[in-house]
C-alpha cells in the first residue's frame, strides 16, 4: 500500500465571501437568537404553570421544556460573556 | 442544534413510554370489569408506535435520518375474553358463562417493567446529551 505525504501545497485556508453589511447581519441573527430563546423561557414557563396550577401536561414535557431553555440561555449567556470580551481587549489596544 | 434535537426526540420517547404505562395500568386496572362502553367485557388495548421524521427537517441527509417516536394508533387485542362459570353474576349468560376480559395480570406486569425501564434509559439519552452539552459550553475555559 503507498502512504502518499501530505501535501501541503494543496491546501488553501478557507475561502470567505466578503459579506455586504456584515455588521447589521451578525445582530439581526443575534436578535433572533435572543428571541428564540425568550420564546423558549416562555414555553418552559406555560408548561409549568400548566402542570401547576392547572394540573394538566406531563412532568417530563414540563422538563424537557425547562431543559431546552436553559440550553438555550446559557448559550446565549456564552455568546454574550464572549462578546464583551473580546470588545474589552479591543478597548485595551488602545493604552 | 443536534443538543435540542435528541431532546425533542427523547421527548416524543417518553411521551411514548408514559402512553405505554398508562395503557398497562388501564388493562390492568380493567381486569375484572365485564362491561364497557362499546358492550361486553373490557377488550385490552396495546399502542401502535411509529417513526416519524423531526418537523421541519428538509435540511441534510443525516438530519433526516433521525426519527422521533409517536403513537400512530391504539389497537384492540382480538384474543377472546377469558370464560368462567358463574351463574350468579348479572352479566353471565343463559349457560351461567361470564365472560371475563381478556387481560392477563403477568403480562401486563411485564409490560409495565419493559415500559418503566424503556423511559428509564430515554432519560439516560437526554442527561447524555445534556451533559456533552454542557461539557461543549465548557470548552474554551
Amino acid at each position: 500500500m503507498a502512504i502518499n505525504p501530505i501535501e501541503a501545497g494543496k491546501l488553501s485556508a478557507p475561502q470567505t465571501k466578503p459579506s455586504e453589511g456584515g455588521g447589521a447581519h451578525f445582530a439581526e441573527a443575534l436578535t433572533q437568537f435572543m428571541l428564540e430563546v425568550n420564546s423558549d423561557q416562555i414555553k418552559a414557563g406555560n408548561q409549568m404553570k400548566q402542570l401547576l396550577v392547572e394540573g394538566e401536561g406531563s412532568i417530563h414535557e414540563a422538563m424537557v421544556a425547562m431543559n431546552t431553555a436553559e440550553g438555550s440561555f446559557r448559550l446565549l449567556m456564552e455568546m454574550r460573556n464572549r462578546l464583551v470580551a473580546g470588545i474589552t481587549q479591543l478597548l485595551q489596544t488602545r493604552g | 442544534m443536534s443538543f435540542f434535537t435528541s431532546l425533542k426526540v427523547s421527548g416524543s420517547a417518553l411521551q411514548a413510554e408514559r402512553l405505554r404505562v398508562d395503557l398497562a395500568s388501564a388493562n390492568l386496572a380493567n381486569a375484572n370489569s365485564t362491561r364497557s362502553p362499546e358492550g361486553g367485557p373490557y377488550r385490552r388495548r396495546d399502542p401502535v408506535l411509529q417513526a416519524i421524521p423531526l418537523p421541519g427537517s428538509f435540511g441534510s441527509e443525516l438530519s433526516r435520518a433521525v426519527r422521533m417516536v409517536n403513537v400512530q394508533r391504539i389497537v384492540i387485542d382480538p384474543r377472546p375474553p377469558r370464560e368462567v362459570f358463574n351463574p350468579s353474576h348479572p352479566d353471565a349468560d343463559e349457560q351461567g358463562i361470564l365472560r371475563l376480559p381478556n387481560v392477563q395480570a403477568v403480562e401486563e406486569t411485564v409490560n409495565l417493567m419493559n415500559a418503566s425501564r424503556s423511559y428509564e434509559a430515554n432519560l439516560a439519552a437526554i442527561r447524555m446529551s445534556r451533559e456533552m452539552a454542557e461539557r461543549a459550553l465548557r470548552m474554551g475555559k
